[in-house]
């Protein structure tokens, strides 16, 4: 995928399973969120070919792989403003839901998530943490087999990330995962498997303690030398 | 907000209050005045085809008044050929809707974006007004009916029971008719907006991009948004050609398509009550001041539009809204503190 001169990914081979969860990580501009918006289909890809569920989707529109099963959190929360919580989640579970099922659903996710204190305030009036915790319940309430969350815990408390991570946790038993993220400690405590994005493409891809504790990857981030010091 | 309509105690007080309003107008106000307020009803129902779609849908149409004019023609040329509205009317909401759909394809399956949508829509309108123009020779006839050109089509049969072409409205029946069409046209997109479709064009306002990631198909929604707005506009058109027993190509001009973009504004954006206000504010006003001839009518809706735009720019019902809801919360947030010191 290249803008102009600009080649954001490259050559990328990249596998997952069904039911798996994979973290990415890498520092600013290393292509992870161009490669999930590759993935959603807001950007086509200029070569090769992406498949899901052994289908090419390659040239298919946004809407299309959506239907498929493939939900995504972006990284700025990409909400329905002028609306409610309780709007935003209807609309969301009307995507894949009719009549009274749109109704259960969404009570299903408010109860889930504990909504029922912001369920009738628009979202323009919520902090970013509860905005990007609404996300996700929008995520979540249009039922996906396969959920990418781009940097899920940014601005949220202490107390709100380790609910992430036990919400991730549960999600996977009926989703495959992908989770862009920087905190280390966030992504120990939710994945075995780590791929290590550095400038458009994989660096490397390993467990999570190893990529964790390999030296490469912090120079990555810090700047070489910056294990040695 | 997303609207709803279930026929729920507000829409039922609604219907009834515009019903008895509409039954007791005629016997309060001279006939000038009739004919003024059905002009006012066939400029609503255009005003609120574009509440409809830039309002909720989010679609800016800059041409919507070319469906309206699209409508009035199809009415006039069906009715002269046919002697009978009542095909009349269906044409007059027909051919507008098949346009809408033919053009909105190319241009939302297109993907174009907002400010190339508002700039077609209104090149197309003021194509067609070129177009009209230059049908003044005897050549462009649409079976009996001459289009006339920049004269117009003149003697246009007006509203008749069905099947009986000499049983036809007349200005007192022409009032019911276009007040109890409006209102009709009122309830109509109401419930449309409770409904599934409703409330996926308002998201795709809110933001299309998600609307897309949760896997909807939101050219396809675009294009039907547009197509019920156009029929809307049609039947403004079809109520306008008939109040008017004429119609010309004036409909397509640059000038006749911003007054509703203006009417929109000044009643209030997001809303289908605002629109009908500012048409009846709007298009009141233009008519006193054109009889007093005290001052330019253009140069004072300028400013007015003017002033909204920099002082009241949602509106006037949104900002009367806001000013209640701000004034509850006061009120409630007193009285809770009020409590809890007692407390």
């Amino acid at each position: 995928m290249h803008f102009g001169g600009v080649k954001a990914v490259e050559s990328i081979t990249f596998t997952l399973g069904e039911g798996e969860l994979r973290c990415l990580i890498g520092p600013n501009g290393a292509g992870k969120s161009t490669f999930f918006r590759c993935l959603t289909k807001i950007y086509r890809p200029n070569a090769g070919k992406i498949y899901f569920r052994g289908r090419d989707v390659t040239s298919i529109a946004t809407h299309e792989m959506a239907r498929l099963g493939v939900g995504i959190k972006t990284q700025v929360p990409s909400v329905f403003d002028g609306l409610t919580v309780h709007e935003n989640l209807t609309l969301a579970a009307s995507a894949r839901h009719r009549g009274r099922e749109v109704g259960r659903m969404v009570d299903e996710v408010v109860e889930r998530l504990s909504l029922q204190a912001v369920l009738g305030a628009r979202l323009d009036r919520l902090s970013h943490g509860e905005r990007q915790w609404i996300e996700l319940a929008i995520v979540i309430t249009s039922k996906p087999s396969l959920i990418l969350l781009d940097e899920p815990t940014a601005g949220m408390t202490h107390a709100e990330v380790e609910h992430t991570a036990t919400l991730i946790r549960e999600l996977n038993k009926s989703a495959a995962l992908i989770v862009v993220e920087h905190d280390m400690q966030f992504i120990r405590s939710i994945a075995t498997h780590v791929t290590v994005f550095h400038e458009g493409r994989i660096f490397l891809e390993e467990s999570a303690e190893k990529v964790l504790h390999d030296e490469r990857v912090g120079e990555i981030y810090l700047g070489k030398g910056a294990f040695a010091k | 907000m997303i609207g709803r309509l279930s026929i729920d105690g507000q829409m039922l007080a609604v219907v009834t209050l515009s019903t008895i309003l509409l039954l007791i107008l005629p016997q309060v106000f001279e006939i000038d005045t009739i004919l003024q307020l059905t002009l006012n009803f066939s400029f609503s129902i255009l005003a609120l085809s574009l509440a409809f779609v830039w309002g909720y849908a989010g679609i800016f149409s800059f041409g919507q008044a070319a469906f309206f004019g699209i409508g009035g023609y199809a009415y006039a040329a069906t009715a002269i050929n046919l002697g009978d509205s009542t095909p009349a009317i269906v044409a007059g909401v027909l051919v507008p809707t098949l346009f809408a759909a033919l053009f909105g394809y190319f241009v939302f399956y297109a993907r174009l974006t907002k400010i190339y949508v508002a700039v077609i829509t209104l090149v197309m309108t003021l194509i067609l007004y070129k177009f009209m123009g230059q049908t003044a020779k005897p050549d462009y006839m649409i079976g009996n009916a001459r289009l006339g050109g920049y004269n117009g089509i003149p003697a246009v049969p007006p509203i008749n029971v069905p099947g009986q072409p000499h049983l036809f409205a007349g200005p007192d029946e022409m009032f019911y008719i276009a007040g109890f069409s409006l209102l009709a046209v009122y309830v109509l997109l109401r419930w449309i907006l409770g409904t599934r479709f409703g409330k996926v064009i308002i998201g795709m306002r809110e933001n299309e991009k998600r609307m897309e990631l949760l896997g909807f198909d939101t050219r396809l929604y675009k294009l039907l948004a547009f197509v019920v707005a156009a029929a809307v506009a049609g039947f403004g058109g079809v109520v306008f050609t008939n109040w008017n027993a004429f119609i010309d190509p004036h409909v397509f001009q640059l000038a006749f398509s911003a007054q509703p973009i203006i009417w929109v504004m000044i009643g209030g954006l997001g809303t289908l009550a605002g629109p009908i206000l500012g048409t009846f504010i709007l298009s009141t006003l233009s008519l006193e001041l054109g009889v007093q001839k005290a001052l330019d009518v253009n140069l004072l809706l300028g400013a007015i539009f003017t002033f909204f735009v920099l002082l009241v720019p949602q509106g006037i019902i949104p900002t009367v809204r806001n000013l209640l809801e701000n004034r509850e919360a006061a009120a409630s947030n007193k009285t809770d503190g009020t409590t809890e010191s007692r407390g």
